[in-house]
């Protein structure tokens, strides 16, 4: 089996519209939770939002004016601005090169952007039967992100777009990754987007998941692991990383982030306590031993939890069911933390750009606090120390990091990095 | 409205369309919209509903077929305006 190494990176998240940006923002616990006119419009109880601050004149240089023009869906935007910065920070080139038949892309999202969907509606009511242009099914179809990548970049190997709720990001790292573990593939590009769309939101509101008291406070609005968690806080974005063959990789003299040593998708289905909004512990807990056994891990080589963690009760049974996997509690559990507190619940970008955090955190040797955690939930203290949530950021080097996303559907996703 | 100044804002229109290889093909009467100027066959209708808004006429589907190059595009305006 080949090993699959980690060479460039992208993000367009709530804190940081790109690396560097984004690297600043997690080792400071800044956060980009703000509050959403449209939300408000909407009079959702939850009125603040992860926000990307970003201008989609970023995408000028790499796209034909044409094209650039009614490219209004955000979730296409962020995708295709993560994917190329993760491509270019990787040493690879954007131009007019061949198809490139030893390259794919995997590239999820979890939600339609019904915000853009909302504009083809409305043009579509008010048409009258005319013409409305050709620009909207290439946005809003499911593929259309990695469509307009794998279009740029000539990526002929593999091109799928793949949704497993909020657990995409990490599943779309994990198949781009076997690929190449496989052998039927050399490099691949792989990551998720969501869209900035209130009406995805505003049903996630109703549905009494999303935290609707923090709206004086976005910065402390989402605080996982907290005993005054009250919901998880929406949020939009886009992770991408690029993933090659070792071999390749080393060849060619890439920068190696990170090595994915393994790891496994799976879901509770829907027994044992899974339902359509709840994982079952036992889903959990075996996805995740699933994923060490496939990636060589041992309980004990593992440094650092990135969580799931959305500000909700689901974070005491998670962090549960990681002391369960692992066999490993109170001052000999891992340090956890979750980006969600800086960023909300990017959805179907969460994984990927949790998965991007993951990987700075290894390869620049630091551990970001996990912000608005002053008073962790009792349940979780029982378990483990508290002094395992870091409230500030953490220097120390790390064999091992778990990233770990779970879902609607019952599904969970579990990866580990490490360094080569 | 000159057919010449039909030419000119049709080419304005077509431009926004037009890749590399189209940019630097001959810009003629006799230019095929697809084979010469390179532009695909989805911006196309776009193009279609961006001449329908700027002469503020309707071009019928069936009208479509006869707008394969440059010069047969600006017959089908004029006799829109007509």
């Amino acid at each position: 089996m080949k090993r699959v190494v980690v060479t460039g990176l992208g993000v367009v998240a709530p804190n940081g519209i790109n690396v560097p940006e984004f690297r600043k923002a997690i080792e400071s616990g800044k956060s980009g939770v703000r509050f959403s006119t449209e939300l408000e419009l909407l009079r959702s109880g939850c009125q603040v939002a992860g926000l990307p601050n970003f201008e989609s004149n970023v995408l000028n240089e790499y796209f034909t004016s044409n094209t650039l023009r009614n490219l209004n869906s955000t979730g296409v935007q962020y995708g295709c601005a993560a994917a190329i910065e993760a491509w270019l920070d990787a040493g690879l080139q954007v131009g007019e090169q061949a198809v490139d038949l030893d390259a794919g892309c995997v590239f999820g999202s979890a939600l339609p952007d019904l915000s853009f969907g909302s504009e083809l509606i409305s043009k579509a009511i008010a048409s009258n039967g005319a013409r409305i242009g050709t620009r909207y099914i290439e946005q809003i179809m499911g593929s259309g992100t990695g469509a307009y990548i794998t279009g740029l970049l000539g990526l002929g190997n593999y091109s799928v777009s793949t949704s497993v709720a909020c657990a995409t990001g990490t599943e779309a790292i994990l198949n781009a990754a076997n690929r190449i573990r496989a052998g039927f593939a050399k490099r691949m590009l792989a990551g998720s987007n969501e869209a900035t769309d209130a009406y995805t939101w505003f049903a996630f509101d109703g549905m009494g998941v999303t935290n609707k008291y923090s709206n004086h406070d976005a910065d402390g609005a989402s605080m996982p692991m907290s005993q005054h968690a009250k919901g998880f806080i929406p949020g939009a974005g886009a992770g991408a990383l690029i993933l090659e063959d070792l071999e390749v990789a080393l060849a060619r003299g890439a920068r190696i982030y990170a090595e994915i040593k393994g790891g496994w998708t799976s879901s509770g289905g829907g027994r044992n306590g899974g339902t359509m909004t709840a994982n079952s512990f036992e889903g959990m807990v075996w996805c995740i031993k699933r994923a060490m056994l496939d990636a060589e891990v041992e309980p004990g080589d593992i440094d650092l939890i990135c969580g799931h963690l959305t500000s909700t009760k689901g974070d005491v049974k998670e962090v549960q069911a990681w002391a369960e996997a692992l066999g490993r509690r109170g001052s000999e559990f891992p340090v956890i933390n979750s980006l969600k507190s800086m960023i909300g619940h990017c959805l179907g970008a969460a994984g990927s750009i949790e998965c991007v955090a993951a990987v700075l955190q290894l390869h620049h040797s630091f551990i970001h606090p996990s912000i608005n955690c002053q008073l962790p939930h009792q349940e979780i203290i029982d378990l483990i120390d508290e002094q395992r949530i870091p409230q500030h950021i953490l220097k120390c080097q790390m064999k091992v990091v778990a990233k770990a996303n779970f879902g609607f559907g019952d599904v969970s996703s579990c990866i580990f990095f490490s360094g080569i | 409205m000159e057919r010449s100044d039909v030419f000119a804002l049709l080419k304005k229109l077509i431009w926004e369309y037009l890749d590399e290889d189209g940019k630097n093909s001959d810009f003629e009467e006799h230019s095929n919209l697809l084979r010469d100027l390179h532009i695909n066959s989805a911006h196309l209708i776009d193009l279609v509903i961006d001449v329908e808004d700027q002469f503020d006429i309707t071009i019928e589907d069936p009208m479509l077929g006869k707008m394969t190059t440059v010069g047969s595009s600006i017959d089908v305006i004029l006799s829109k305006l007509r």
